[in-house]
């Protein structure tokens, strides 16, 4: 069964006067506990993809269908319930709360789920990701590795059904890429969420199922892991 | 509906880490909330002391004046005391330093004040003076003029009178009214032999009375109103000085609180501009909670609660140093005060000052915080691309309409005037759009027209001004504002000083004799003649009243339907009129011909003046009849002239045509020009040997006078300024600071491509010396403009640029600019390379 399925997708901006397509008709989909990886060279549309796919953005025309429910036809607000509801992100720039400790940070989703559970359920993901001893720090006071675990943390907090991944390794040396790479697998594993990585490294893209190359907005090939 | 719980959950975790800054940015609005504070709590106190001293300042439970001797036997017989002041303006001349001045003279019979007391030096002086005979009590600004000391004379009209006490204070009367008319009291039983009540001297008799705890002086009032009212006779009890007084103060006081407010509104620019790049800095987070999916509402609620509760310990803060302030104001506004006002803390305008203080700090900061409505998730995958930033808010100008709301509430809460209201928040909005519009006009005409060529520090510095996160506008706004209101009040001032200045640069009248009696008239023409000095005008004076206008008495016109009425006020009027048929240099012809009256038995036709006309709804052709010490005079209103009042020289509502008074009973004016302040201290001294029931009003004297009140006055209104300035200088430090790191960052950079030290400073002090100048030269340049309108407009004087005070202002401010950035700059310079490229 699908998470996610994309059909005839298309996004165009305007600058000036010029009509600018970044997406052309772009159809996919992704079953459940899948991992998919949309690769491409910079510029090619990858970005604006994810960011169709999580709920972020409206596409110009074109459907996505998020777990059975059509993203273009909700208002902001209720993308957002979507959000919260069944979607994780881990960003390639981390996108941390700077002012709140690694703890709050993930407790964030989960507060916002009303779970009273919250701060247990927080602590044993950061335990998960190797940050018990981290947790009171704040953003600025750990290195890029650490807060990108946080990041992953957070990402599963929520339990999402499917979480997505921007270059989630694009900020990291290849020591420490390496590592959270294994995290994300792991724990996708783990919890059996769908994932949905956008990057440029072509070694992490073949850890998925399968791969979308995009190139000019356009879908060039999908390829079976 | 909005998460609360959440909302009030994350700001608290916010606040850990951004407090301190938001303090920062609130504390714009400390000074403008002391000072609303300060002026309120003042207020509110100086409403209740007048109220707790209003018998004070009457001194008595009842006064009746008139301008000619009167009794009151029946009313005399009900008080428990009585006294009486015979006042009129005289010559007091000072025989040790051998000078004069022009007084009030109060010559006192009986125990007022019956509340309070006049308060002398020594102490024992009241009682002294109580003793009579040949005793004065003088105020204390007169003795400190001529260096007099308690037992030193004075001789007042032919009697020579020792000075038993300066005093300090009396009943009722303020700093500028002693100003203006310093008091000296004599003895009444020494009036008769001064000499000094003749024919025509302008003399008040004012009886005071004090009655019984239980009288009934409402009824007392109301069964004598009327035949006082015809009798012409004024009346004052506590309760109608009480709301003349509270009147006139609370006019003051809500003035003040609107300097006040001003000071906090530029305040909240201040606040809304840091609040800016505060949201500025926050839109990536924003964007992260929209992708972990919080609803904008509850992400703006998380902002909004910390702007409260920093606007609300700003507030607090402003609140608690405004208590503290007022201590300062009973001194700051001493010369004005006609009781002592006593220092208490009003909680009705802590409350106050608290809650505006935080509402406008929210209404300014939801300007850039509702930004925040639209900022789109796609920014943590696009942190840069403009397309996934912000949209436009229509709450915004729901916000900025509110704003207007709020100033036009408040103003019309102080002014209780929508047409004030309307000029007020006309002019706040004016103020604001253009220097909001220059500091715009100036970033882009520097971002188009910067040249290339420009050596680089300037550049750089120029370049500054419009750099992210700027706070061009709103410190132009705040120090430009504060700048034009200083600008103003020095322009003001100087052009009223002017004015009056300028009399002496032409050929213009400087010494105005009056009171001379008609047989006094020939010796002091010849005494002038002696001297050498011009009689440039002869003027002499009939008073009398008017008793029908076209055909209606006073008592007709009461009957007439209130829209027909013609204000009382013009029956109960003594009017001083002349005769001549030409105009005099100050008078213009506007409707009708001066029509000379030839025989007996023509119609007689005056001159009256036009704005009193036109007040009174009196016509061209309109029978006025006047009366004539008894002798009712048929007139005609047969032309309207414009008059120039300040000038000196003696200006009449009403002109007769020649020969018609030539006989009624009259006084003189003289008037005269002397070419130095030496040989008018001469003449006046002669004259007031002399003819000492002759009063003397000199030049100098009215702009020693003038400059002196004109000085209380700049003092208080700079006092206020001073807030306004404060506001802008907490401005500027507050976005120095913001700046401060991205600052630190640049000179950095520069310093790592090789800039040295000098260049640093020097690209810093220029930025501050751009910024100074524009912000002083635009509320400069505000100022010529509303000096322009208050000239033409409300003062009704030429305009004249006056370059000297305002370079002086633009100096200062911009030095004040300079100075705060270069203390700045040079912490940042200390700032170590390798620790921002770590970083």
């Amino acid at each position: 069964m699908n998470v996610l399925k994309v059909d005839n997708l298309t996004k165009t901006y305007r600058s000036g006067n010029r009509e600018l397509t970044v997406l052309d008709q772009v159809n996919f989909e992704v079953a459940i506990g899948d991992t998919l990886s949309i690769v491409g060279p910079s510029g090619s549309g990858k970005t604006t993809l994810l960011g169709l796919c999580a709920g972020l953005d409206v596409a110009s025309s074109g459907s996505v269908m998020l777990d059975g429910s059509a993203l273009e036809k909700m208002t902001e607000d209720q993308r957002a319930a979507v959000r919260n509801q069944l979607v994780g992100f881990i960003f390639q720039n981390f996108q941390l709360l700077q002012t709140l400790t690694a703890l709050e940070n993930v407790m964030v989703p989960l507060e916002l789920k009303k779970r009273k559970d919250a701060k247990d359920k927080a602590m044993e993901l950061l335990e998960k990701v190797g940050l018990a001893d981290r947790l009171t720090h704040y953003p600025n006071q750990l290195s890029g590795g650490e807060q990108q675990r946080v990041s992953i943390a957070r990402a599963f907090a929520n339990e999402p059904k499917i979480l997505f991944a921007d270059e989630p390794t694009g900020n990291l040396d290849t020591e420490t890429g390496e590592m959270v790479e294994n995290l994300i697998f792991k724990l996708n594993e783990e919890e059996g969420t769908t994932l949905i990585l956008v990057t440029h490294d072509l070694e992490l893209a073949a850890r998925t199922h399968q791969s979308i190359h995009i190139k000019g907005g356009k879908l060039q090939e999908a390829i079976n892991g | 509906m909005v998460d609360w719980n959440w909302s009030l959950l994350m700001a608290k975790r916010d606040l850990r880490k951004t407090g301190g800054r938001l303090i920062l940015f609130i504390s714009a609005i400390v000074t403008g909330i002391a000072a609303l504070v300060a002026v309120t709590s003042f207020g509110d106190n100086l409403s209740n002391d007048i109220d707790e001293q209003a018998k004070e300042l009457l001194g008595a439970d009842l006064s009746l004046r008139k301008n000619q001797p009167i009794d009151f036997p029946e009313i005399e017989t009900q008080a428990d005391r009585r006294a009486l002041e015979v006042n009129f303006a005289s010559m007091v001349y000072f025989p040790k330093v051998g000078e004069s001045r022009l007084t009030q003279v109060r010559a006192l019979e009986g125990d007022f004040p019956f509340y309070g007391s006049f308060e002398t030096l020594p102490v024992s002086g009241e009682t002294e003076f109580r003793k009579g005979a040949k005793r004065a009590l003088v105020e204390k600004t007169l003795m400190a003029q001529f260096g007099a000391v308690v037992g030193d004379s004075i001789k007042v009209g032919n009697v020579t009178l020792e000075i038993v006490g300066a005093l300090q204070k009396v009943p009722g009367q303020n700093g500028i009214t002693a100003t203006v008319a310093p008091a000296v009291y004599i003895p009444n039983d020494q009036l008769e032999a001064s000499g000094l009540v003749q024919y025509g001297s302008r003399v008040n008799y004012i009886h005071y009375f004090q009655f019984p705890e239980e009288f009934d002086l409402e009824a007392l009032i109301a069964e004598k109103k009327e035949q006082w009212d015809e009798d012409k006779v004024r009346h004052e009890t506590v309760q109608s000085q009480k709301e003349d007084t509270g009147r006139s103060f609370e006019n003051l006081s809500n003035f003040l609180v609107l300097v006040a407010f001003i000071a906090v509104l530029l305040g909240c620019v201040g606040v809304g501009s840091a609040i800016n790049v505060f949201v500025k800095e926050k839109l990536p987070s924003v964007a992260v909670l929209r992708c972990l999916g919080v609803r904008s509402k509850e992400i703006v609620a998380v902002y909004l609660v910390q702007i409260v509760i920093m606007g609300l310990f700003g507030s607090l803060l402003g609140a608690a140093a405004g208590a503290f302030l007022q201590f300062l104001l009973p001194m700051v506004f001493s010369d004005f005060l006609p009781v002592e006002v006593s220092v208490q803390i009003s909680w009705r305008a802590v409350i106050m000052g608290t809650f505006t203080g935080v509402l406008i700090s929210v209404l300014f900061a939801l300007i850039p915080l509702l930004k925040i409505r639209k900022v789109s998730p796609m920014m943590t995958l696009r942190p840069d691309d403009p397309s996934a930033g912000l949209g436009k808010d229509p709450l915004r100008w729901m916000v900025l309409g509110a704003i207007v709301l709020f100033i036009l509430g408040f103003s019309f809460y102080l002014l209780e005037e929508w047409d004030q209201t309307f000029w007020f928040t006309g002019f706040v909005i004016f103020s604001f759009g253009s220097l909001w519009l220059l500091a715009l006009g100036i970033m882009k005409a520097i971002r188009k027209f910067l040249p290339i060529s420009l050596n680089y520090p300037a550049r750089q510095a120029l370049s500054n001004l419009y750099r992210p996160n700027n706070q061009t506008v709103s410190l132009l706004a705040t120090i430009g504002l504060g700048t034009a209101m200083i600008g103003t009040l020095f322009f003001i001032q100087n052009q009223l000083l002017d004015e009056v200045r300028f009399a002496d640069k032409e050929d213009q009248p400087n010494m105005l004799f009056f009171d001379i009696q008609t047989d006094q008239v020939d010796s002091m023409k010849t005494v002038l003649a002696q001297e050498g000095l011009p009689i440039l005008q002869h003027v002499p004076i009939v008073t009398m009243g008017v008793a029908e206008v076209n055909g209606l008495t006073r008592n007709d016109n009461e009957e007439l339907e209130e829209e027909e009425q013609r204000s009382n006020s013009m029956y109960r009027r003594e009017f001083r009129v002349t005769y001549r048929d030409t105009l005099i240099a100050t008078e213009e012809l506007t409707s009708g011909t001066l029509i000379p009256y030839e025989a007996e038995g023509d119609s007689i036709f005056v001159s009256m003046e036009e704005g009193y006309a036109e007040r009174n709804r009196v016509e061209l052709g309109d029978e006025v009849v006047f009366n004539v010490q008894g002798r009712p005079l048929t007139t005609y209103v047969g032309s309207f002239r414009k008059v120039n009042f300040r000038k000196v020289s003696t200006n009449f509502l009403v002109v007769f045509p020649d020969k018609v008074l030539d006989n009624a009973p009259k006084f003189h004016v003289l008037i005269t020009r002397t070419k130095n302040d030496q040989e008018s201290a001469d003449i006046q001294n002669k004259m007031v040997r002399r003819f000492p029931n002759v009063s003397v009003v000199n030049l100098s004297m009215i702009v020693e006078t003038l400059e002196d009140i004109l000085g209380k006055i700049s003092f208080v209104i700079q006092f206020m300024a001073l807030f306004s300035i404060l506001t802008g200088v907490l401005v500027l430090i507050s976005s120095l600071l913001i700046s401060k790191f991205q600052r630190i960052r640049e000179n950095i950079l520069l310093r790592t491509i090789g800039a040295g030290r000098r260049v640093l400073l020097k690209i810093n002090a220029l930025e501050y010396l751009f910024l100074g100048s524009l912000a002083a030269g635009g509320g400069i340049l505000l100022s010529v403009l509303a000096a322009f309108l208050l000239s033409r407009y409300v003062f009704e004087i030429s305009f004249r640029m006056e370059w000297g005070p305002l370079l002086i202002v633009f100096v200062l401010i911009t030095l004040l600019t300079v100075i705060l950035g270069w203390i700045n700059s040079l912490s940042i310079l200390k700032a170590k390379t390798m620790d921002i490229l770590r970083s």
